[in-house]
């Protein structure tokens, strides 16, 4: 008994000897600057100096800046299209990409092989394909249904359609992870559901769709965080332009931190971010009960 | 075995040695400049080099820290990390709110009130009061910039306009008669587009007459009724030639060889000095006084006689916490000075901030060059206040609402007061 003890209480040391690499990098990198940032959203704080005491005022401020609401405005917006958008392309490649011929090994690298190209790089290439005298996009418009294609990034009404259009192009990493939770559906599930007569709707609505839930959980929360997060192609495009129209939360926090010299300011704007992603998050859990199925569970 | 003493001995023979040679060596200015172009990159080399050929106990060493003109997030890092440069390349309208931020050293706090006032007669006045701030200067005023407009010979020679417009009614009668469009309604050439490169708020409120802040009250004017004109004018373009067909037509413009006026889809823009080189390089055909030339940005016709253009640049300060402030400060003095600025215009095509260099004949160079060196001295300078990039970024939202109809010209200017004033108040109190 005491050597078990003894073991355990040794194993226990061991491992956090190995992970003390990780639990410094974490403190110093993660866990403080978080902290840090919660302090500093009750100063006012230009990055260096000594940070003023400002208690509410950066929440106060906030709540009566306009530019704060629009860009709030524009990420839920934002978020609300392309998290459901983004998923039932994700799930339509993932079905598409289930198929058994020779070679979708090569259909399935080149679905995938835009989501690893960097988001700078996706920002100028869609610049090109929304370009709307050159643009591919406008010019397949024009040419088969003989619509005359919008300004996209330069229209104030299109800018925001045109992002959301954007992140489709990395619709190949969900596709992927939805693909393997296809894959891991049991074959006997499939095949007794046929024998009972299903066709490929209800196979995919009664069988499919419930055993791969958990993983359909998954990609809607990260997919909310990444979607509440734009930053970098929006910041290539059109750097919140036009007429604010893409000032996106993150744009607008970037400004005011590196641009305005608002560390206070934007600190109190990365939390209430991240109490409103909480939120939204908590809601869906809550809720997930009722639509996700554990296997075994 | 040797003794301990003669270790001892030995030991101490040494630091003594090598205190030596640190009170004897080099003392090193480190030197952050954003400047990455070939062109600006060795020329800013060639004055260090100069200044360290000339100052054997001091090396200066630039190191290339690439960003953009408001983003200052490596700076401030290596000031709170300890490790600030001792010489840093500062955008001379965010000068104020740096140093509000308390990110340079007054230069006041290391020479003689004699001197500060020295140096204050040799610099042009704008570029003096863009580095100063709260009764004291922060920068060294480096280079500037004019703008004017370039038009196209060739065009208005087809259409059968003789000179350049002259005043602003002028140029909307211009534009009627330089516009084309093809059976469809999309433009093939459009005269001129009042907001394209250098058409910035700034450059119309001033041509309009309007001022943007005034200083004895501390207050903002953007509602200048001027300003507001200039807006007004503005969106008449939007209006007249529609907004989404001039959006779609611009989005088309590419630089370099691409640029809209190399390639004729506009005739007339308003831009820098610098474009100059740009027409050289990438339109080596097109001749000055044949295929283009250079006029005064227009204005309403009652302002006409006297011409207008406002002036940017760089300047070199010395970031808090910097080791070798002294040091560092000889350099500035150095390279802001009209050596050090003689090198730089001459070989970048810029402009001087001192005012005898703008009789140099090498820094006048060419004819059409010279002209942008007279303009300087009609050069309106941004005010220089420490909410200088909130105040750009408010201007220009208010300019994109305008032009899109969002907001009419009265009430964008009336926002982006009630939106950058409080702001001021509370740096200024």
């Amino acid at each position: 008994m005491a050597v078990k003890a003894h073991t355990s209480r040794r194993n226990t040391l061991y491992g956090l000897l190995f992970a003390f690499p990780w639990i410094i990098g974490f403190v110093a990198f993660t866990a403080y600057p978080i902290l840090a940032s919660l302090y500093y959203s009750f100063t006012e704080y230009v990055g260096i100096g000594t940070p003023k005491w400002v208690g509410s005022g950066n929440f106060n401020a906030l709540f009566h800046d306009e530019l704060f609401w629009t860009s709030l405005y524009n990420t839920v917006y934002y978020v609300g299209l392309a998290v459901p958008i983004g998923f039932v392309v994700g799930l339509a490649l993932a079905l598409l990409l289930n198929v058994d011929i020779k070679e979708i090994g090569l259909y399935r690298t080149f679905i995938y092989l835009p989501f690893v190209m960097p988001a700078v790089v996706v920002g100028f290439l869609w610049l090109w394909m929304l370009n709307p005298y050159y643009g591919l996009l406008n010019l397949f418009l024009g040419t088969v249904f003989h619509i005359q294609g919008p300004g996209w990034f330069s229209d104030p009404k299109w800018a925001k359609p045109a992002f959301v259009m954007l992140a489709q192009w990395g619709a190949g990493g969900s596709a992927v992870i939805f693909l393997s939770a296809i894959k891991d559906v049991p074959r006997e599930l499939l095949e007794s559901a046929e024998i009972d007569g299903a066709g490929w709707w209800t196979k995919f609505s009664k069988v499919i769709l419930p055993m791969i839930s958990p993983v359909i959980l998954y990609h809607i929360i990260t997919a909310l965080f990444g979607g509440f997060q734009i930053f970098t192609t929006a910041y290539i495009a059109t750097n919140g332009g036009p007429a604010n129209s893409t000032l996106f939360y993150v744009l607008y926090l970037y400004r005011n931190a590196f641009q305005y010299s608002k560390m206070g300011y934007a600190s109190a704007m990365a939390w209430i971010l991240f109490i409103i992603v909480l939120i939204i998050t908590l809601i869906i859990f809550r809720t997930s009960a009722r639509w996700i199925f554990y296997r075994g569970g | 075995m040797f003794s301990k003493k003669l270790v001892i001995g030995f030991i101490s023979v040494l630091l003594v040695l090598s205190s030596l040679t640190l009170a004897f060596g080099k003392t090193t200015v480190t030197f952050w400049s954003s400047h990455s172009g070939a062109t600006d990159k060795a020329s800013i080399q060639r004055i260090v080099d100069e200044f360290n050929k000339q100052n054997p106990d001091i090396e200066v060493k630039v190191t290339i820290v690439p960003g953009s003109e408001t983003d200052v997030t490596k700076l401030l890092t290596a000031i709170a990390g300890g490790v600030a440069p001792d010489v840093y390349l500062v955008d001379r309208f965010t000068a104020a709110q740096r140093a509000v931020a308390g990110v340079l050293e007054p230069l006041n706090s290391l020479t003689t009130a004699d001197e500060i006032a020295k140096l204050k007669k040799a610099y042009l006045p704008f570029a003096w009061d863009e580095a100063s701030w709260d009764g004291k200067v922060w920068v060294l005023p480096f280079d500037t910039d004019t703008r004017a407009l370039y038009y196209r010979r060739d065009h208005l020679r087809e259409v059968g306009l003789s000179g350049p417009p002259k005043n602003i009614a002028e140029l909307d009668t211009y534009v009627e008669k330089l516009t084309k469009k093809d059976a469809s309604g999309r433009f093939l050439r459009i005269g001129f587009i009042p907001w394209l490169n250098q058409g910035w708020h700034y450059t119309w409120g001033w041509a309009f007459g309007g001022e943007f802040y005034d200083p004895k009250t501390k207050k903002l004017t953007i509602t200048d009724p001027r300003i507001v004109q200039s807006f007004e004018w503005q969106k008449s373009y939007a209006d007249k030639y529609g907004m989404a067909t001039i959006q779609s037509f611009s989005s088309a413009f590419g630089s370099e060889v691409q640029d809209p006026f190399i390639m004729g889809m506009i005739s007339m823009v308003v831009t820098g000095d610098w474009n100059l080189s740009g027409l050289d390089r990438f339109a080596p055909k097109m001749k000055w006084g044949v295929d283009y030339g250079v006029t005064y940005i227009p204005r309403p016709a009652e302002l006409a006689k006297k011409p207008t253009t406002w002036a940017g640049g760089w300047s070199l300060g010395i970031p808090k916490g910097a080791k070798h402030a002294k040091e560092a400060f000889e350099f500035i003095k150095f390279a802001c000075g009209p050596v050090g600025q003689k090198i730089y215009t001459v070989e970048t095509l810029h402009l001087p901030t001192i005012a005898e260099l703008l009789k140099d004949k090498d820094v006048r160079g060419e004819r059409r060059h010279a002209f942008f060196v007279d303009l300087v001295k009609y050069a309106k300078n941004r005010p220089p206040l420490p909410v200088g990039a909130l105040l750009w970024d408010e201007l220009t939202t208010a300019r994109d609402a305008v032009i899109n109809g969002q907001k009419t010209p009265q009430k964008a200017c009336e926002d982006v007061e009630k939106r950058v004033q409080p702001e001021l108040d509370k740096l200024l109190k």
